[in-house]
């Protein structure tokens, strides 16, 4: 008869185990960076998505919309006939034009570049035609009804900038 | 939806106001840019004139964009201002592209994880620059009663764009429409002097997009819808100066209540002494 001995093993001892430096980095404040408050320092009021751009979206319209009625609203330097036969805006400007521009520049300032070489001739008197086309290398035969802004992109040097400063000095 | 309707609208109203000026030869279609009032507002206020090129509705709509931006932060950014519309429909249309083309979606990964690796900190700074431009526009235009940002303004380009003239502003253009390929909004984002005088207004806005810490679920589809990409997840309340207010992280969200636009009243809030802090 033979037996059969089990050897009996005592429990393995369980061993705990620090837990990795990535798993107890959530539990520490980064360096640098201040905790995040999870509610602001202000009482706030939802406002509805519809109603806030709805609001957005009315201001601009009305302050343009307020302009154009108070006659302050101009998209063109030039005085508007028709316009200017009807009240003005609130300084007795011409409804539609800027800083109360007439036909013709009152100082060197005013010369726009909508404006023909003839306006100009005709604001400085001393001025002729062949005088403006010498100094600012236009060729003579150039028609003085050629706005000054074709003048400026027609390749001949001339230059708005430079126009004005002269009869600035000139004047 | 509603977004890209206003864009839409106003990029029409743009249009009518070129082809008026190219075919009647009579409003100026820079009229309707609100930063020229902003650009000549000193030479009006000393002089009662306004500089070449801007008209008293520059100044009105200087006027109603300051307005805007006190209550609604960078509400024009985001819903009105066309050129940043058009910057955002390249990128929607790159994006389009990638999806349909596996070298072009891998090119712009790349370039995406390049960006995020190597040119973060440098990109924070970058972001500065609209400041520098705002001054520079403004103060130049102050002193030499010219407008010296014109030059180099890519708006002026995009008006312009039927003369096919080859110049700075034209460059400047085909950069930006070149870097929204890969960024959202880059000329919103490191150059738009008319988003920094909203990011400056927009600071005293009492509204601002407002994150619920309780109901968020920390995906980081905020964050990742943002156009200005703002870390909305690691915020309690969006107050940014680059914030666009075009609602983009709010419509985003999955969770119901964790994002919303709400009004700061000037009253305390109740806190308590436990409150839990969070740490992102």
């Amino acid at each position: 008869m033979s037996t059969t001995v089990t050897a009996v093993t005592a429990p393995a001892e369980t061993t705990t185990v620090a837990p990795a430096p990535h798993q107890t980095r959530s539990l520490r404040l980064p360096a640098r960076r201040a905790p995040t408050p999870t509610r602001s320092r202000l009482r706030t009021i939802r406002l509805p998505l519809a109603v806030l751009v709805a609001a957005l979206l009315l201001v601009p319209t009305v302050v343009v919309a307020g302009s154009m009625a108070a006659g302050w609203w101009a998209t063109t330097g030039r005085p508007n006939p028709a316009a200017a036969a009807a009240d003005g805006g609130p300084d007795g400007q011409p409804q539609g034009a800027d800083n109360a521009e007439t036909d013709l520049p009152a100082t060197s300032d005013d010369v726009k570049g909508w404006m023909t070489a003839q306006q100009v001739l005709d604001a400085f008197p001393p001025l002729t035609a062949a005088e403006l086309f010498t100094l600012f290398g236009v060729p003579a035969t150039t028609a003085t009804s050629t706005p000054l802004k074709d003048l400026a992109e027609s390749g001949t040097g001339f230059d708005l900038t430079d126009l004005r400063e002269w009869l600035k000095q000139h004047s | 939806m509603a977004r890209y309707a206003t864009q839409a609208a106003v990029a029409g109203i743009v249009v009518w106001q070129v082809v008026r000026q190219a075919v009647w030869d009579g409003s100026s279609a820079e009229a309707l840019c609100p930063f020229g009032g902003f650009e000549t507002i000193w030479t009006w206020l000393r002089t009662g004139r306004t500089v070449s090129h801007i008209h008293t509705a520059n100044l009105v709509l200087a006027a109603a964009v300051l307005a805007v931006s006190l209550i609604g932060r960078g509400f024009f950014c985001g819903w009105l201002c066309p050129f940043g519309a058009l910057q955002g429909s390249v990128h929607t249309a790159a994006g389009w592209l990638a999806d349909r083309v596996p070298p072009l979606r891998r090119l712009r990964r790349r370039a995406r994880t390049a960006f995020k690796a190597r040119l973060r900190t440098p990109e924070r700074v970058l972001r500065y620059g609209r400041y520098a431009v705002l001054g520079w526009a403004v103060a130049g235009a102050g002193l030499t009663g010219t407008l010296v940002f014109r030059d180099v303004d890519p708006w002026i380009a995009v008006l312009s764009v039927a003369e096919f003239e080859i110049s700075l502003a034209f460059t400047v253009l085909i950069v930006t429409l070149a870097l929204s390929l890969f960024v959202r909004r880059p000329f919103c984002r490191y150059a738009c002097p008319l988003g920094a005088v909203q990011g400056l207004a927009g600071k005293l806005s009492p509204v601002a997009v407002q994150r619920d810490s309780a109901a968020c679920l920390g995906c980081d589809l905020c964050h990742q819808a943002c156009p200005m990409a703002i870390p909305v997840n690691r915020r309690t309340r969006v107050t940014d100066s680059s914030c666009l207010m075009c609602l983009q992280c709010v419509a985003a969200c999955p969770s119901q209540d964790a994002l919303g636009v709400r009004l700061a009243l000037p009253i305390p809030a109740i806190r308590s002494v436990h409150e839990p802090i969070e740490v992102s």
